[in-house]
């Protein structure tokens, strides 16, 4: 709940009447009910203005023209200060505004809570309403009420939305977009396009890798098959040679030395494979290096003896090995000297290392090589050996295939099937091929294509969330597209009823009502049932006072002052006499600027109703240049500046007819 | 499984791989990475490593277990001569230990040992291919007496 009131203001070299006006009253209370009488000619639309700028903050926008127009006539003033004290609740607040004439310029300045601050800043509860768009529905006059009833405004629709914060529908929209935003800028793709774009990636990569696949299945069966034909066809071979005497015998000898040679080069290879597995073995130069590391980190004692755990418990302890006590820097100087020590576990590590290499390496760094030197001769030799018993057997092949056009004749087509298994091994191979650079189509390498398809899924995966995603963000704007459109209209339904029962209490006699809101209030006859876009100036203004009245005191949420001009003066009398009796009803605290024509039928009713509601006396206030009334004795009311204030209603009451004579403002 | 091989590695030592019948080919896929390790170290060549690589082989297999301390040793010995350690200073003796070597981990050597020792693995590759420009390796028994060259001539480049 905030309710703002007003409990003064002040005046100080402006296009008004220098004064200071108060509508505390004796118990500290802001005036619920305060009349202020100011005639034509002394400065009230000047007062107003600066009471919206004071509401609003919209005179840090004003032009220097602007701001020069408001400098007090006949005065050479380089300043002006307009000053508006009002209670938050019960806590005060005031708003200054500087007008600085020489450079055209207005500060401001604002003190509420915890002290003074330059510039606007009105507390956190009353920003949204502390705005030039909404000041004016609070403090107005007669033109506003026009405004709320033109379709060419949308002054009604517009007031709902910020007063009810329609708006933070459209916040949360917003906010959803841009947290939508923050999630998918790193995506590549929030698009159906680029799920489409992801998707067929996947698709052309499956059925990529089934290709692929199923040369690859028919690559190696042929391969097999090959195989087996080329081994069947040795086999068969052979047999036929084993079958010729001459060169059974031959064969057999030649076919088990290349065996054998075969094993021995297999060994040989095998036995060089696993000694190089030792580092040391492949070079005396490495081995002469790690043997010289060893030995250097004995000469330079690492790892210590010591390990570094030893100073850091030595540092908690009261008292040093050596039995002297130990203070905090002692203590500090032996943890910092502890980092220059390996750990226990990192000494046992090194320890272990340098074990290993004196263990392997020894004294001469070419020892191991040496062997690896011998085993590369033997893998020589047993290579040599392997390749002249693969002649021999082939020269017992050709010889016996010489002798027979059938052996000759298998033995072409053994030479022509183990160059098919060459062929095809190397095109079985290039399914084995891991090489990224070549693109999809061009690539026949299985895992690359895998590993391929496996980022494009994960790829197609994100964007498929991301669009699961945007179809929820979509979803939830809808809903809170339709849950404004509907609290909008709950809202202004509620709106229009309230109204029409505050004006019914204002025009009994009187069938117009309001329709509906759409953008501007549309009023009707409800007995006709004809739309009518506005009535006479008196009920424009019956029906504006309904309206923001039922908008600016919600019991629970909000009670503002309503400031207005002329309250009475389109009204004709006996309008007059029941807007009066209304306003009690309207709002916690209402001030008006008055003329003084506007006082018949309208001060009295008021009292009544006042006083009826509880609400005691009205404040009257006759607010004019001091001189303009003529014998006025010194010490009637205030005098301040160029400007008399005189509190009282038998002055208010009485002056009318002196100071109905000012100039026009 | 912290060594990181380079996917070409697969394909250039794919005849190599084809058998896994002892001399007839690398019966450890670590034989690939240890090729290249100690080309990679000999050539004092390291190559860059991508941004998330993928750490395929295992610590330290078969016969290489017990060989693994005296190759995190030779992988010192060497890191101190390249960064221009003198082996009695004591002080940057110990800190280059302490960089490189973790008692915490199974293959001993810290994070940025690792990854060292992968770099010098992934420059090893482009080493071997360098010098056989571009020929894959046919067979093992021919492979090992040339590799073992081409390590002795990068270490005794006189």
């Amino acid at each position: 709940m905030i309710s703002l009131r007003v409990i003064g203001w002040e005046a100080r070299g402006l296009r008004c009447p220098d004064h200071t006006v108060q509508f505390s009253e004796g118990s500290g209370d802001a005036a619920r009910v305060a009349l202020l009488q100011m005639p034509n000619g002394t400065g009230k639309t000047t007062t107003l203005r600066l009471l919206r700028a004071a509401l609003s903050g919209d005179a840090a926008s004003w032009t220097p023209k602007q701001v020069r127009e408001l400098k007090k006539r006949g005065r050479d003033d380089d300043e002006g200060v307009f000053r508006l004290s009002m209670l938050l609740d019960d806590a005060r607040l005031t708003v200054s505004l500087r007008l600085d004439f020489e450079e055209g310029t207005v500060s401001y300045s604002t003190t509420y809570g915890d002290g003074k601050q330059e510039g606007f800043k009105p507390p956190q509860a009353l920003r949204r309403i502390m705005r030039p768009e909404f000041v004016n529905f609070f403090v107005f006059d007669g033109e506003l009420a026009n405004h709320l009833l033109k379709p060419s405004h949308t002054k009604a629709e517009g007031v709902i939305r910020d007063l009810f914060r329609l708006d933070l529908f459209d916040k949360l929209t917003a906010r959803l977009n841009e947290h939508w935003e923050d999630l998918t800028a790193k995506k590549g793709a929030t698009e159906p396009k680029g799920f489409n774009r992801r998707f067929n990636k996947v698709q052309d990569l499956k059925k990529r890798i089934g290709e692929v696949e199923a040369e690859f299945e028919r690559v190696t069966e042929e391969r097999d098959r090959v195989k087996s034909a080329l081994l069947e066809q040795k086999n068969k071979f052979d047999k036929a040679i084993l079958e010729r005497e001459q060169y059974a015998a031959r064969l057999s000898k030649a076919t088990g030395e290349l065996e054998q040679a075969r094993a021995a080069a297999d060994g040989e290879a095998s036995r060089l494979l696993t000694r190089l597995r030792s580092p040391h073995a492949v070079s005396p130069v490495l081995a002469g290096e790690m043997a010289t590391l060893t030995a250097s980190l004995d000469r330079v004692k690492l790892p210590e003896s010591t390990a570094k755990e030893f100073f850091e418990e030595l540092a908690e302890e009261a008292e040093c090995v050596c039995g002297r006590p130990l203070n905090e820097e002692t203590r500090r100087h032996i943890r910092e000297r502890a980092k220059r020590y390996l750990g226990a576990e990192e000494m046992n590590l090194l320890n272990t290392l340098k074990a290993e290499v004196k263990a392997h390496v020894g004294g001469s760094a070419g020892d191991e090589r040496a062997k690896v030197n011998a085993d590369v001769e033997r893998l020589k030799q047993s290579l040599r050996s392997r390749k002249q018993a693969q002649q021999d057997k082939e020269e017992v092949e050709r010889e016996a295939a010489g002798d027979d056009p059938k052996l000759d004749a298998a033995r072409r087509q053994i030479a022509n099937l183990e160059q098919q298994l060459l062929d095809l091994d190397n095109q079985v191979r290039r399914y084995e091929d891991r090489d990224e650079s070549r693109g999809d189509k061009d690539t026949l390498g299985l895992d690359v294509l895998r590993t391929r398809l496996a980022r494009a899924e994960k790829k197609l995966a994100e964007i498929t969330r991301t669009l699961d995603l945007k179809e929820r963000r979509d979803r939830l704007a809808s809903i809170l597209e339709t849950a404004r459109d509907k609290a909008a209209a709950g809202i202004k339904r509620e709106v229009v009823r309230q109204t029409n029962e505050r004006i019914d209490e204002l025009m009994k006699q009187n069938a117009l009502r309001v329709k509906n809101i759409r953008g501007c209030l549309v009023l009707e006859h409800p007995e006709s049932g004809s739309v009518q876009q506005e009535g006479s100036v008196g009920e424009n203004l019956s029906v504006a006072y309904a309206f923001l009245a039922t908008l600016f005191n919600r019991s629970g949420e909000h009670e503002l002052p309503f400031i207005v001009d002329s309250p009475a003066g389109p009204l004709d009398h006996q309008k007059r006499t029941k807007v009066a009796g209304l306003i009690p009803k309207l709002t916690s605290q209402f001030l008006a600027f008055v003329i003084s024509t506007e006082q018949a039928d309208f001060v009295e009713p008021l009292e009544k109703a006042l006083a009826k509601a509880g609400g005691g006396k009205p404040l009257y206030l006759t607010l004019f240049h001091d001189g303009r009334v003529p014998d006025l004795g010194a010490t009637v009311g205030t005098r301040d500046g160029d400007g008399r204030l005189v509190t009282g209603r038998e002055f208010f009451v009485n002056i009318r007819d002196v100071l109905k004579d000012e100039e026009v403002d | 499984m912290p060594f990181y091989l380079r996917p070409e590695a697969h394909d250039w030592f794919s005849n190599l791989q084809k058998s896994k019948k002892p001399g007839r080919g690398f019966t450890l896929d670590f034989d690939m990475y240890y090729t290249c390790l100690i080309a990679g170290i000999a050539a004092g060549k390291r190559a860059k490593l991508p941004d998330d690589p993928k750490l395929d082989l295992s610590d330290f297999p078969g016969e290489y277990r017990q060989n693994g301390k005296l190759i995190v040793a030779m992988f010192l010995a060497r890191e101190c001569k390249v960064r221009g350690v003198r082996l009695d200073d004591r002080k940057r003796l110990h800190d280059t230990i302490r960089d490189l070597v973790s008692p915490d981990s199974s293959p001993w050597l810290s994070p940025a040992g690792m990854r060292l020792m992968n770099e010098y693995a992934a420059g090893g590759l482009d080493v071997l291919i360098d010098s056989s420009r571009g020929q894959k390796p046919q067979h093992l028994e021919a492979f090992l007496p040339k590799f073992l060259a081409q390590i002795d001539q990068l270490l005794n480049p006189s």
